[in-house]
């Protein structure tokens, strides 16, 4: 759709306005994060005056100082241990039980899709208290497998429907010719149809990437020194010391970077991701 | 019946995520159900089964109704500002404009941001001494409010922190919606002589109704165990004001070391959870029929 005014000052007017609208949209999405990137790089005595201090002599104190005083490198491993072991288990899983729920209708699997979605919705405080006592009677508690599978299980049901989507676009007849010449079902799946839904496949990878990447709650309570990995590593430095803020808001960006560089690269295909299912509905 | 084929096929693909879901979901459950049902306090290590019990203290316990009232609260304002906000600002971006691409990533950065970073941020911001909304808004002469630290705006913080991180997912749905508007009705009005507010309100608004109810429901799950923002901003404070249902739990569990009695709460939100979202699922399914 394009706006069409009837004379020109009156479109110039209103696409002024829309720049301007746009422009205040951008600028409030980007300031808390350019926020923190300054904070980061400024001296301590710069960073909280008011008015604020918008022109400084940048230091990498502060980065310097969490990466190589603090165990933020180890941290920074727990969480890619996490996320890259989650994505390993999480995608293959949720991309055979999609291509098998998008093959077969019945009324159970209707029933099987709807139940899926409401684990979106479930209150997952409610089991943490399992997984805490579990994990204190078994060696698992401050372990990296633990977080994994217990963010794999909440994670499936969000792959499952994702994948689907795609899986349904596939023909039949596609897996059906590939088993006529001889295929099994698993080969026909895997040489036929998952070469075709590839970009789906890499979609809903990317977020399962951030979701594992992005967990908390569980990880703040079932993990300890071992196994913490950075979102709750930051969110656990204290605000006593003025200090301790300048050296929060450096781990802050040394979390987002990677987010936002993942986001400029990737957006087209999380846009997909995200849109996809609901237009499908 | 399921042929021969349907079952190997089940086995093969089907099994392996369902399993992990039994073992991962559902027993957990099950275990958190049955302990509903006991007094279990974590330091001692026998527990005793006290049927109700539990489930009594809750509903009678003041706590829990306020923390049921700040979720309520801020899940509704959360959720009606991100909506409003999500659709004025797909609309312009519909708008022809250039550097879309760009606009697009930028906009869509907050909602890929760890949340409890985002908190972290947002506290930041609202922080009531060197923050900057508080010079912004001392710059065209408020005084700002003490924020987090102010039972009066804390909970707005935390609504504003969300309104930041999650209006962008509505912004998405909509825009997208929006870019497969079928096009012969849009000419038909126009040929029509419609305004272009008629067109929204005739044409394009009644196109995204299903996606906007796809958007509440998704943005009303989230928001209603919110967790990470409040943990990072305020702590549930000052005193209870910003505890939401899923803090009070958390602190049930693991500060008061309360294990049955957080069952029995999460039991509680599982129930009320299940209420509004049975009805959401009918709806959807009756989309699904194409019964709309």
């Amino acid at each position: 759709m394009v706006s069409r005014g009837v004379g020109a000052p009156r479109v110039v007017l209103a696409r002024a306005l829309v720049y301007l609208a746009l422009l205040a949209v951008v600028a409030v999405s980007l300031f808390p994060i350019y926020f923190a990137l300054t904070t980061s790089l400024k001296q301590t005595r710069d960073a909280f005056t008011t008015p604020p201090t918008w022109i400084f002599t940048p230091t990498l104190e502060h980065h310097r100082f969490i990466w190589v005083e603090t165990p933020f490198p180890r941290y920074l491993f727990n969480t890619l241990v996490i996320t890259i072991g989650t994505v390993l288990l999480s995608i293959p899983l949720g991309c055979m039980a999609a291509y098998y729920l998008a093959r077969y209708r019945s009324r159970p699997i209707q029933v099987l899709l709807f139940s899926l979605l409401a684990v979106r919705a479930f209150p997952r405080i409610l089991l943490l208290v399992p997984f805490f006592l579990v994990a204190r009677a078994t060696q698992l508690y401050d372990t990296h497998i633990l977080i994994i599978l217990i963010i794999v299980a909440f994670n499936q049901p969000f792959a499952i429907w994702l994948m689907r989507g795609f899986f349904l676009d596939v023909p039949r007849e596609l897996p059906e010719a590939a088993m006529i010449d001889g295929c099994s079902s698993l080969q026909a799946f895997l040489r036929v149809v998952l070469p075709v839904v590839r970009p789906g496949v890499f979609t809903a990878a990317l977020f399962t990437f951030l979701f594992a990447y992005n967990e908390f709650l569980y990880c703040l309570i079932l993990t300890g020194s071992h196994a913490k990995p950075l979102s709750v590593a930051i969110a656990q430095y204290g605000a006593e010391k003025i200090e301790y803020w300048s050296w929060s808001a450096a781990g802050a960006v040394g979390i987002l970077a990677p987010i936002v560089l993942f986001i400029a690269v990737m957006q087209r295909h999380l846009v997909k991701g995200l849109t996809f299912g609901t237009l499908k509905g | 019946m399921a042929s021969r084929q349907q079952r190997r096929d089940r086995l093969i693909f089907l099994v392996p995520s369902m399993t992990v879901l039994a073992v991962l979901l559902v027993y957990p459950l099950a275990y958190s159900l049955g302990l509903s049902f006991y007094n279990y306090y974590l330091p001692v290590p026998h527990t005793t089964f006290v049927g109700l019990d539990n489930f009594r203290y809750i509903l009678g316990d003041d706590a829990f109704w306020d923390a049921l009232g700040v979720t309520a609260r801020f899940t509704g304002a959360a959720v009606a500002i991100e909506v409003v906000l999500g659709i004025a600002v797909a609309l312009l971006l519909d708008a022809r404009i250039p550097c879309r691409r760009f606009v697009n990533t930028v906009v869509l950065l907050p909602m890929a941001i760890t949340p409890a970073v985002a908190g972290l941020l947002m506290r930041w911001m609202f922080e009531s001494n060197w923050g900057l909304v508080n010079y912004f808004l001392g710059l065209v002469g408020v005084r700002g409010p003490g924020w987090t630290g102010d039972p009066a705006w804390a909970l707005w913080s935390i609504i504003f922190a969300d309104v930041w991180q999650n209006t962008p997912f509505v912004i998405l749905v909509v825009y997208a919606g929006l870019q497969s508007v079928p096009v012969e009705p849009l000419e038909a009005a126009m040929v029509d002589g419609a305004s272009r507010a008629q067109t929204l309100t005739h044409v394009v608004f009644p196109f995204l109704r299903p996606l906007v109810l796809f958007v509440l429901i998704i943005r009303s799950m989230d928001a209603f165990r919110i967790f990470d923002q409040v943990f990072v901003m305020t702590g549930g404070g000052p005193g209870t004001t910003t505890q939401t249902i899923t803090f009070y739990n958390y602190v049930m569990a693991f500060r008061q070391l309360r294990m049955g009695r957080a069952s029995a709460l999460g039991v509680i939100t599982l129930l009320i959870l299940s209420l509004v979202i049975g009805a959401w699922i009918y709806l959807l399914y009756r989309r699904e029929k194409g019964e709309w």
